[in-house]
Parts: C-alpha cells; sequence; structure tokens
C-alpha cells in the first residue's frame, strides 16, 4: 500500500514536471512547483511512517517549510516586483518540449533497467521517476531564456534528486539533509539579487540577452 | 583542524565590522597564523596509512588532502598580502570602501569553505562545502556590477548549481551502495568507511555514482564540454579573487573527484575511471589551446590556461602509475604557484591601464618595467620553459604516459602544449613590446608576492622539500595505483 501510494506520489512529482514545461506564466510555474514540492514532502513522511525513522519527519517538516512556504514566497515578490512581462520566452516551444520529454523519461527508464536495484529500497519504480524528473529539470534550465524560470529548472531538478534520495536510502544524515536545504535556499536568494542586478543593468530578465562574454 | 576552520570562519564574520585600513593587516596575520598551525599540523603524517581525526571523525587529514590543504594556505597568505595594494589601487579609481568591506567578507568565507572542502572525511559536508565556495564566489564574480560581470555571475551561479546538483546525485548512489554495508547514519559517507569496506560494494553502482560526481565536479573543475562559466567567472573577478580561484578552487574541486576515484580503484573493479579522466583531460586541452590562441582578452586567456594545466593534472592522473601521479600531484602545486604569480602581475597591468584587451596594450617594457619583467617571467613559467617548476612536472607527466603506452594522447597533448606556448608568447610579447608614452607608478606590495613565488617556483625544479616529498611519494598507495 505504501509503496503504492509513494510511487503514485513520484509519478506525481514526474507529471507535474512535465507540466512546468507547458506552462508559459511565471506565476503558474512557481505554482507548479509548490504543488511538486507538497507532493515530495508528502512522500518523505509516508516513508517515514513506514520505516518509522524520526529523521524523516524532519526532513518532511524542513521540505515544507522551504520548498512550500519560503521559496515560493520569495519567488512570488521577486516576479511581482520585476513587473515586467510574465510571459516566459523560450528556446523550443512548448509542443517539441513535451515532445522531448517523452524522450527524456524513456532515456531515464532505459539507463536504470541497466542498473540492478538490490537490497532493501521502500519502492524501486522511484529511480527512474526522479531521473526524469533531474533531467527535466536541467532540459528547462537550458532551453529558457528568462532567468526566473532558469531558477525554476534548478529547483525542479533538485526536487528530483531528493525524491531519489529519500526512497533510495530513506534520506540522507541529518546533517547532509539540512545543509543541502540551507544550500538551496541561499542559492536561491542569491540568484534572485542577481536576477534584481540583471533587471537593472539589462533593463530585462531575458537572459539570452547576456551575450557580450563570449569568444 | 577545528582551530583554522573556527579561526577562519570568525574572521570572516569579523572583518565585516572592522575598519578596511584595521583588516588589511590582520587578514595577513590570520592566514599566516594558519598557516604555521596547518603546517604543524601536516608535520605528524609520514605513512601513507597516517590519518589525523578530529570533531566524531568528521574532519581528517592524510596525506593527499594535506599537499591541497597546504596549497590552500599558502596561496590565501600571498593573496592577503596582495590585496592590501590591489583594494589600494581600487579605492583611488573609485570604487566605494564599502564594497571592499564585502570584499574581505566574502573572501574569507570562501577560503573558509575551501578548506572545509579538502579537510571533511564526509561526503555530505564536503558537497555543501563545494556548493558554499559558488555562493560565496557568486558575489565576488559580479563584484564590478557593470552588464558584463553580471552576465558572468549569473552563468557561474546557474551552471556551477546544475554540475553540483548532479554530484549531489552521484554521493546519494554512492551512500546507497554503502550504507547496505555500514548501516544507517553519517558513518556511512565517511570516506575513510567507505574506503575501508570499498571491496564490499556494488561496482556497478559506484561506478554510475562515479560518473555523475565527475560531471558534476567536473564542471567546477572545468573539464572541457562544461566549462563555459570558467573563462567569464575567472576574467570578471577581482584580480586577487580570480588567483585564488584558478590556484585553489580548481584543485579543490579535482581533489574531490580524485577521493572518489580512491575508492573506486580500491574496490577492485578495475581502472575504467581512468578512462574517462583521461578523455576530458585531452579534450580539454585541446580545446583551451584553440582558445588560447584566438583570445583577445589577457584574463580569459589565463583562465583558458587554468583549464588547461587542471586538464594535464587529470591527464597524469588517468594515466596511473607511480611516477604519473607523482608528477600530477607537483604540477598541481606548481601550477597553484605560478599561476597566483602571473594573475597578480597581470593585476597590476589591469589597474594602471584599465582595459583588459591585449592589443590595445602596448610599450609594458616603458609603462611598467618591474612589472614587465615579473610578466615575462611567469609567462615563462606558466607555459613549462625551464628552469621553472612546470617544465619538470610536464615532463614528468609525458615521460609516464608514453612509458604506460599512451602514445597517441601523449603526442595530441605535446602538440597543444606547443600551441599554447605559441599563443602565450605571441600574445604576451605584444603587449610588452612597442613604443608608449604612459609611465605608471609601480608599488612594492603588489610586485613583492609574484617574485615570491616565482622564486619558489625556481627552487622547487630543483629541490623538493623533505616533508613534502614524503607526503606526495605517499599519494600513489592511497589512489591505489595500479603497480610499478
Amino acid at each position: 500500500m505504501v509503496k503504492f501510494l509513494v510511487e503514485f506520489f513520484g509519478a506525481m512529482s514526474l507529471f507535474l514536471a512535465v507540466a512546468q514545461l507547458s506552462s508559459n506564466r511565471l506565476n503558474l510555474s512557481i505554482k507548479i512547483y509548490q504543488l511538486q514540492s507538497v507532493f515530495l514532502s508528502t512522500s518523505i513522511l509516508f516513508i517515514g511512517i513506514v520505516s518509522s525513522e524520526f529523521e524523516l519527519y524532519i526532513s518532511s517538516f524542513l521540505n515544507f517549510l522551504i520548498k512550500v512556504i519560503l521559496i515560493p514566497f520569495f519567488l512570488f515578490k521577486v516576479v511581482e516586483k520585476i513587473k515586467l512581462d510574465r510571459e516566459i520566452s523560450m528556446y523550443l516551444n512548448i509542443t517539441n518540449s513535451l515532445l522531448f520529454s517523452i524522450l527524456i523519461i524513456i532515456f531515464a527508464f532505459y539507463i536504470s533497467n541497466k542498473i540492478n536495484i538490490t537490497g532493501e529500497v521502500i519502492a524501486k519504480q522511484i529511480f527512474p521517476l526522479s531521473l526524469g524528473i533531474i533531467f527535466i529539470g536541467i532540459f528547462m534550465m537550458l532551453s529558457r531564456k528568462k532567468a526566473l524560470s532558469q531558477i525554476i529548472g534548478f529547483l525542479t531538478m533538485e526536487n528530483g534528486i531528493l525524491l531519489a534520495g529519500t526512497s533510495l536510502t530513506k534520506g540522507m544524515p541529518m546533517i547532509v539533509e539540512i545543509g543541502v536545504f540551507f544550500d538551496v535556499f541561499v542559492g536561491v536568494l542569491m540568484a534572485g539579487v542577481l536576477v534584481f542586478q540583471i533587471k537593472t543593468t539589462v533593463e530585462n530578465i531575458d537572459t539570452s540577452r547576456l551575450s557580450d562574454l563570449k569568444e | 583542524m577545528g582551530v583554522i576552520i573556527g579561526l577562519q570562519l570568525i574572521w570572516a564574520v569579523v572583518s565585516y565590522f572592522l575598519n578596511l585600513r584595521f583588516v588589511y593587516f590582520v587578514q595577513i596575520g590570520i592566514t599566516f597564523i594558519n598557516l604555521i598551525l596547518g603546517y604543524s599540523l601536516i608535520s605528524k603524517i609520514n605513512n601513507p596509512q597516517d590519518r589525523i581525526f578530529e570533531l566524531n571523525n568528521l574532519l581528517f587529514l592524510d596525506s593527499l588532502n594535506s599537499i591541497v590543504f597546504l596549497i590552500i594556505l599558502i596561496i590565501s597568505f600571498f593573496v592577503s598580502i596582495y590585496s592590501i595594494a590591489y583594494v589600494k589601487r581600487e579605492l583611488k579609481a573609485g570604487i566605494p570602501e564599502r564594497n571592499f568591506k564585502d570584499y574581505y567578507f566574502w573572501m574569507n568565507a570562501f577560503i573558509f569553505t575551501m578548506l572545509v572542502v579538502v579537510l571533511s572525511n564526509n561526503f555530505g559536508i564536503l558537497w555543501i562545502a563545494i556548493e558554499g565556495t559558488t555562493l560565496a564566489t557568486a558575489f565576488l564574480v559580479n563584484f564590478y556590477r557593470n552588464k558584463e560581470a553580471v552576465e558572468a555571475g549569473w552563468k557561474y551561479i546557474m551552471l556551477c548549481s546544475i554540475g553540483i546538483a548532479l554530484a549531489l546525485f552521484g554521493i546519494i548512489l554512492f551512500y546507497y551502495s554503502s550504507f547496505s554495508v555500514l548501516g544507517h547514519g553519517l558513518q556511512s559517507l565517511n570516506w575513510t568507511n567507505i574506503y575501508d569496506v570499498s571491496s564490499k560494494l556494488n561496482s556497478k553502482l559506484l561506478m554510475l555514482a562515479f560518473i555523475f560526481v565527475l560531471v558534476g565536479f567536473g564542471t567546477k573543475v572545468g573539464f572541457a564540454p562544461l566549462h563555459f562559466w570558467l573563462p567569464d567567472a575567472h576574467s570578471q573577478a577581482p584580480t586577487p579573487i580570480s588567483a585564488l580561484m584558478s590556484g585553489v578552487l580548481l584543485n579543490c574541486a579535482f581533489y574531490s573527484i580524485l577521493r572518489v576515484q580512491a575508492i573506486i580503484n580500491n574496490n577492485g573493479y578495475g581502472y575504467d575511471t581512468s578512462k574517462y579522466l583521461m578523455f576530458f583531460g585531452v579534450l580539454t586541452v585541446v580545446i583551451s589551446a584553440l582558445f588560447i590562441i584566438r583570445q583577445v582578452d589577457y584574463k580569459r586567456l589565463l583562465a583558458y590556461s587554468s583549464m588547461e594545466h587542471m586538464a594535464i593534472i587529470a591527464f597524469a592522473f588517468s594515466v596511473n602509475t607511480k611516477l604519473s601521479i607523482f608528477a600530477g600531484v607537483y604540477h598541481l602545486i606548481n601550477h597553484a604557484i605560478v599561476k597566483t604569480s602571473i594573475f597578480m602581475t597581470v593585476g597590476s597591468i589591469l589597474t594602471s591601464f584599465h582595459t583588459r584587451d591585449i592589443f590595445s596594450i602596448r610599450g609594458l617594457f616603458k609603462a611598467l618595467p618591474y612589472t614587465s619583467v615579473a610578466l615575462i617571467l611567469s609567462v615563462f613559467a606558466i607555459t613549462g620553459t625551464p628552469p621553472f617548476s612546470i617544465f619538470m612536472s610536464k615532463l614528468f607527466i609525458l615521460i609516464s604516459s608514453f612509458k604506460a603506452g599512451f602514445i597517441i594522447p601523449s603526442i595530441i597533448l605535446m602538440l597543444a602544449l606547443v600551441l599554447i606556448f605559441g599563443g602565450f608568447i605571441y600574445h604576451f610579447l605584444n603587449m610588452l613590446m612597442g613604443d608608449t608614452d604612459k609611465r605608471y607608478k609601480e608599488d612594492l606590495l603588489i610586485l613583492l608576492p609574484p617574485f615570491v613565488l616565482l622564486f619558489i617556483s625556481l627552487v622547487l625544479s630543483f629541490y623538493i622539500p623533505e616533508k613534502i616529498l614524503i607526503l606526495i611519494n605517499n599519494i600513489p598507495e592511497i589512489l591505489g595505483v595500479k603497480n610499478g
């Protein structure tokens, strides 16, 4: 039962990562990210209930606090302050990105079939799902032009890594997990400050206009 | 070790609240104290099996990381001396004093995170610290707040974050393979624990983890297809920071890859890791050679040269014989010293001419005579001309790779090195020769560190201190060298 639930939440996270590719508004992207993080926290909570590891409860709570409340709050603030066009511009249009995401997911399942996952694992199918989320996150960072959607791509990718971490290994040790949360949080804050600086120097947050430094 | 790290962290915070004039000198004092403390720790290590533990096994020191540890301490000491003159010049050029308080804060935070990277025994904490180096330097890269600097900062934080996130996935796979043997908890991420049970781990999973870690930390080292942030970041950062990033940070990232490789070599799975390292090494040398030839910005040129040297080091470790690993570590030390010296001399030119364009600078010999001497010597040193020590280490690397039978990669490497030599000489002679009516003032403080470093490099080619030699000779056994 729990295996089913954990896999279900993992699959929903992958689905939301794909949905992320189809969103063309920054506000919507942040909301999708928020929902994905809710699923992730619930999934961690379920794993915690099964394995009765106290650390996972804390991890789930921290995940909820940072990724559902703090980071989206900060990102909404940034979007509000920038006020520029909220449309997301991309190098590859939505239809093609969605088609490409199919290839990504097939690839993720293909390489995880090659590795035998042995030992005690709560949900085996989580591994390809999380690989899919990671690759879609990277793809988002590369195919989007707006600085903010690149940040969301990074966060999506990080969610995928956390999903793999908790379901394969029942979570990393507590100190490491807190450190990772801290780094991601500070990284997003600093990237947000950089978005403001890009806005003031280039008068847009379109990173394709940042093209002075090349050979 | 805890004392050194703690001192550095406290000083990073305190320096933010002190008067800048006071910070200049205390900074030198702190880095010097750390250097002494660090050396006294290192002198306790004699055998490959010697490990010093601290803080509940979270920090440790053995022969491999004591070399990188020593490099961090030495280079940050010299950079602290150099920073005084550099900051004074930039203050004169009209940059507000407040920015330099940020500068000192972030620089000390940067040194702190690098110390944690090398001393940490735990892969999780190592990852956190490497991400920390990215965060600590992001605001130093866009220090000048102009369009190029902001662009470089953005690329830096985004590309490195992707890379490091991939490395985190690799580390999770590592943890997954080790916790079935070592049990759940912090101890199954400790390098020493994993190393001791490495033969019991699942080899395929380890290999997958290694690939993720190599690509991830390889982004930070600047391996070829992942290097796009590197020339931007190294050319836009203030020059003392460029020196720290090129000479030390790249080594720290490479050191993390070596730690993972050591486990896989001891796993008995074979030496497949070497193939990947060699691929990245040769590719990076070739690509950096091509970019060095057609470069118009001298700081970018030096950034590409850092990529080249890291790739040569990776090549040396991929050959994986006793001689080649000796040469690789030797080259790592030499590169850190000489690259810092050349960045420092170039910084003196940049603060006088205020341009990074190679072709708009002419007649350096007349404008800055002493700096020019340092520059020409550093150029010869970095391209591997005798009598400087980089010549010796490059020679050892090539001899060892020919001996081990890697004929074609070695020939490609040699051709690329010739191209790089030509590119360096062409570009820098262009700047040095010619006529000019400009004449700038030269400071003693800005010239002293590069000359001292060059002298160290000269000495190192004839004489390596006994202590360092012992440490270097211990490293092949730790890394699990093939044989002979």
